[in-house]
């Protein structure tokens, strides 16, 4: 996973994997995207695996940016992403687009 | 509490492993012309419950195939589809792939794919046009049969589903609160905060639950600590799921057992509701007697976490043992404290009573190790069912005596061995149908296996109503293949014996076992090895029975201690019938080699087993000595030792690990005085004694000093400038250097244990710390002159690797030099013009501090030897 500012934005690039192999390093890219206070945009077609810490993570991030009042939107979910949020009921809650 | 991975991954193995056994058991019970539904029910739960196990476990493939034989076996139970006998053979195929998966995940090796994919494709097909042949009304909705279909029409049925989930978009939950009339359950999901450091994962659970039916998941994340506090490897989540579906709460709740407690998963109609978290958590904690059934079945099935199953009485009965010991201990402490000689007698008594009850506590721990012989039995039916398909035969099993009991190790050893006669038996036992009924036998034939116990041995019967053994085709083999000449007169249990030697395996015969190199050579051998024998009955036209005589356990034996010559020797008490002073006008002298004695109203054969051992015998009297009689295959026979010591129990050691078999000592032991006895292997020496030398392998270990090469393991590539540490040491004035990385340790020199019908070089068998090492006289080995012990003499125990397998040897040397470096490049060869007949064991000279060295290369020394020996 990856970040960088582009037009006032924050741009999160995932990379393949949001699980628990990558959560710590994720985590401290979210505490410094979280300080920046800037919209955000996930792009996530390239995620290929996910399990429940890494959205855990995501859903809490998530959540923190809504106290301040940071938005966030998703850019191309992978299958693979928006399935496993089904599966544990995150995707109102994560904001997923609705594609079915 | 932190749940382990590892330790649930080897109770579902176990488990699953055992369940495949009976689903093999099932299916070839089914009777196709009637089949019992009950019994395909059965099939289903197991196939069910492995579908969903394996699937929250990782496990992709393995719940894959489970999921389309679930399929296929609900047409089955459903009445939609009758059972065939490909069927029953594809679903065998199918289990077989599920226990080599199962196995591969216990040894962490990987599975092959293509075979899965190819039985899978093969049920899928099935699954398909089963579905497709349907009338449409009779068709199960997904949700009522709690089975996904397979098929493209599920795709429009997916669709629909959507399209509802679309105007329940909101609330889904809340939605669901209005179907009270439809069938499913509102579950409660709260895991343990380290769940995601165990390797499952709750969305494994999720995706299992989600194929039982329509499901609405509401994650409830009120736990979460603030980010960034919370600890993303632990988890905050609870989950409430309502799933409409008809699977009954049992399996709703075995989905979660690799992945949840009892307290962690909440379960109530979807009718009901279910109260927050902090309430649930008061609701459950409910008194045992008003859980329902299913809620204990999880604890049932973790209670078995070994892979030898113990009943509680065992362990029971070893727990009393422990606080008896405790008691006794105690005692002998309080004793000590304040002994004088008066307390002595009391000491003894105390000594006694510990005695007694290590006894016992041995004899119980013995008993846990025992398993039933059922354990090779179940694995029976499956084997004659294939092989008799393969060859065309009917067949019947008949098993009796399968709750006898055998040493674990023991059952693994003879497992093979009895799948080999059983395998014989169908092969060239039973005749084809035709040809029994032209002979008035009934169409099937019948393989009979009884185990029982007698007198502390194992008896293991295989039989068979075949055809029996021919005696006239065996002794004409015999004579072809050089075993015994044309006058040999051999009664028919000595004939039948020849069919276990190497030259009656027919490579002609292909089987499963027999792909691996197994004939009935090696199945004497196997029995041989665990000190059994094998004998043979056989009726020409009626059939022959195999009998194995197997010690109860390997480990430990209730023993005799004798001496002959100055070594004190090991007779297993199960071998001797009685044992007497000799009675000097009892004995007869048949020839110079060969006596006999009056025993019991007739003359038996007498072995003296110093001349036999080539033990000198300073004791020449008879009078003063003593007679072993044994019962060999039927037969007495006596065995004259100089004294008879003590009886007691021994913990049998292999003399195989770091020597080789010796004929006629079946193992070693450690005494008390910490000094190696040898265990006789008393058959073999009878045996031998009576039966023509012919059939029996030679007991001399010829020794060669011809040049021989032996097969290098592989090494690395030596850096020749890297220096190389080496231990010198002194022998007739000469100084030798080895590779210290092959010096394991250095120890005093000690008198061995003699080893009977070994090289002249080797010196016997010390004690180092319970392991049973040979040790070799290097001056005799080099044919210097030897001489007296010293007080320098040393004994250098090597460790060295032969054919992958670690052997110590100790190699006794006048006295231990230094220590030094030499760079291998620096090593000198020896000049050609040395005649030595050891010049292939000299790595090489080298000069240090002025002295000129001779390393040696110990391997081609000492394991040469060995190699000779074995070929010999």
């Amino acid at each position: 996973m990856d970040w960088q500012i582009e037009d006032q934005h924050i741009i999160i690039r995932c990379g393949s994997h949001l699980d628990k192999e990558s959560i710590q390093d994720q985590r401290e890219i979210f505490i410094k995207v979280l300080a920046a206070k800037k919209p955000i945009i996930f792009y996530a077609n390239d995620i290929t695996k996910v399990d429940t810490a890494g959205l855990q993570l995501v859903l809490s991030f998530t959540l923190a940016a809504s106290k301040h009042n940071i938005a966030w939107e998703w850019r191309e979910p992978s299958s693979v992403l928006m399935r496993e949020a089904d599966l544990l009921g995150m995707r109102n809650l994560l904001k997923l687009p609705d594609n079915r | 509490m932190p749940m382990d991975t590892n330790q649930f991954l080897q109770v579902f193995i176990e488990e699953s492993l055992e369940a495949m056994q009976e689903i093999e058991q099932t299916l070839l019970n089914i009777e196709l012309d009637d089949v019992d539904i009950e019994k395909i029910n059965s099939l289903f739960r197991s196939i069910h419950s492995m579908k969903s196990s394996s699937a929250v476990l990782g496990f992709k493939s393995m719940s894959e195939l489970a999921h389309t034989l679930e399929t296929f076996l609900d047409f089955v139970r459903s009445n939609v589809y009758q059972l065939n006998q490909q069927d029953i053979d594809l679903l065998l195929e199918a289990v077989d792939i599920l226990r080599l998966m199962l196995n591969s995940a216990k040894n962490n090796t990987p599975i092959n794919e293509e075979e899965t994919q190819r039985v899978v494709s093969i049920f899928k097909s099935k699954n398909e046009n089963i579905y497709s042949e349907i009338p449409e009304k009779k068709k199960k909705p997904e949700a009522e049969s709690g089975v996904r279909e397979e098929t493209k029409k599920d795709q429009k049925v997916e669709k629909k589903k959507e399209e509802r989930k679309e105007e329940k978009k909101e609330t889904p939950v809340a939605a669901a609160v209005d179907k009270k009339n439809e069938a499913g359950w509102r579950i409660q999901f709260h895991p343990n905060r380290n769940i995601l450091q165990t390797g499952t994962d709750p969305s494994r659970a999720m995706g299992v639950l989600k194929e039982l039916g329509k499901m609405e998941v509401e994650v409830d994340t009120s736990s979460l600590p603030p980010f960034p506090e919370f600890n993303p490897e632990e988890c905050f989540l609870i989950w409430n799921i309502v799933l409409y579906t008809s699977t009954p709460e049992n399996e709703i709740r075995e989905v979660f057992i690799w992945v949840a407690n009892d307290e962690s998963v909440v379960v109530v109609p979807v009718s009901e509701q279910i109260s927050p978290v902090k309430s649930v958590k008061k609701e459950t904690a409910v008194p045992a007697e008003k859980k329902p059934a299913a809620m204990k079945e999880p604890v049932a099935q973790l209670e078995h976490i070994t892979s030898v199953r113990v009943t509680t009485e065992k362990i029971d009965n070893i727990l009393n043992i422990v606080g008896e010991l405790v008691i006794a201990q105690s005692v002998i402490n309080q004793i000590a404290k304040d002994f004088e000689m008066s307390l002595s007698e009391r000491l003894y008594e105390g000594l006694g009573y510990l005695d007694h009850n290590f006894r016992e506590l041995q004899a119980n721990v013995m008993r846990v190790r025992m398993v039933p012989v059922e354990y090779i039995f179940s694995r029976i039916p499956r084997f004659i069912h294939d092989l008799a398909s393969k060859m065309d035969k009917q067949v019947d099993l008949i098993t009796k005596g399968g709750q006898t009991e055998l040493d674990k190790n023991m059952l693994e050893k003879i497992s093979d061995p009895i799948l080999h006669l059983v395998r014989n038996a169908v092969d060239h036992g039973i005749e084809r149908s035709e040809v029994r009924q032209e002979k008035g036998k009934s169409a099937k034939g019948i393989i009979k296996i009884n185990a029982h116990q007698e007198s502390g041995n194992i008896i293991i019967d295989v039989s068979d109503d075949g055809g029996g053994l021919n005696r006239d085709r065996i002794r004409a083999k015999a004579i072809e293949r050089g075993l015994i000449s044309e006058s040999d007169q051999l009664t028919d249990e000595e004939m039948f014996q020849l069919i276990f030697q190497p030259g009656f395996s027919t490579a002609a015969v292909i089987t499963d076992i027999s792909g691996r190199g197994v004939g009935l050579d090696v199945v004497y051998k196997n029995v041989r090895d665990v000190g059994g024998d094998i004998t043979i009955e056989s009726v020409e036209g009626e059939g022959s029975t195999f009998r194995m005589r197997l010690p109860l356990t390997l480990a430990i034996m209730d023993c005799q201690l004798i001496r002959i010559g100055e070594e004190t020797y090991i007779i297993p008490l199960v071998t001797i019938t009685e044992i007497i002073k000799i009675d000097p006008g009892q004995l007869n002298y048949v020839d110079q080699n060969n006596m006999i004695y009056h025993f019991r109203n007739e003359y038996i054969p007498i072995i003296q087993l110093s001349l036999f051992f080539n033990i000198p015998d300073p004791t020449a009297e008879m009078k003063n000595k003593f007679l072993i009689v044994v019962d060999v295959n039927e037969q007495y026979v006596g065995l004259i030792i100089d004294e008879l010591l003590s009886q007691q129990q021994v913990v049998i050691k292999n003399l195989e690990d770091n020597y080789q078999k010796i004929t006629g000592i079946s193992g070693a032991t450690i005494l008390g005085n910490g000094r190696v006895a040898l265990i006789l292997d008393v058959t073999a020496i009878v045996e031998y004694k009576l039966s023509s030398a012919s059939l029996i392998q030679n007991f001399g270990i010829s020794i060669s000093d011809q040049n021989i090469v032996i097969e290098e393991e592989q090494s690395e590539i030596e850096d020749n400038s890297k220096p190389v540490q080496f231990l010198s040491f002194l022998m007739a004035g000469q100084e030798y250097g080895i590779d210290i990385l092959e010096v394991k340790e250095i120890r005093k020199w000690e008198r061995g244990t003699y080893l009977p019908n070994s090289p002249h070089y080797i010196k016997g068998v010390i004690n180092m710390r319970g392991v049973i090492v040979p040790i070799i006289d290097l001056r005799e080995r080099f044919g210097i002159e030897s001489c007296e012990q010293g007080p320098h003499t040393a004994i250098i125990i090597l460790v060295m690797k032969l054919h992958h397998k670690q052997r110590y040897i100790g190699i006794v040397v006048d006295q231990i030099a230094d220590t030094f470096m030499v760079v291998p490049a620096e090593i000198q060869p020896l000049p050609d013009s040395e005649k030595s007949v050891l010049k292939e064991h000299i790595r090489g000279l080298i000069t240090f501090q002025n002295k000129l060295i001779t390393l040696l290369n110990m391997k081609n020394l000492i394991l040469v030897a060995i190699e000779q020996e074995n070929a010999a």
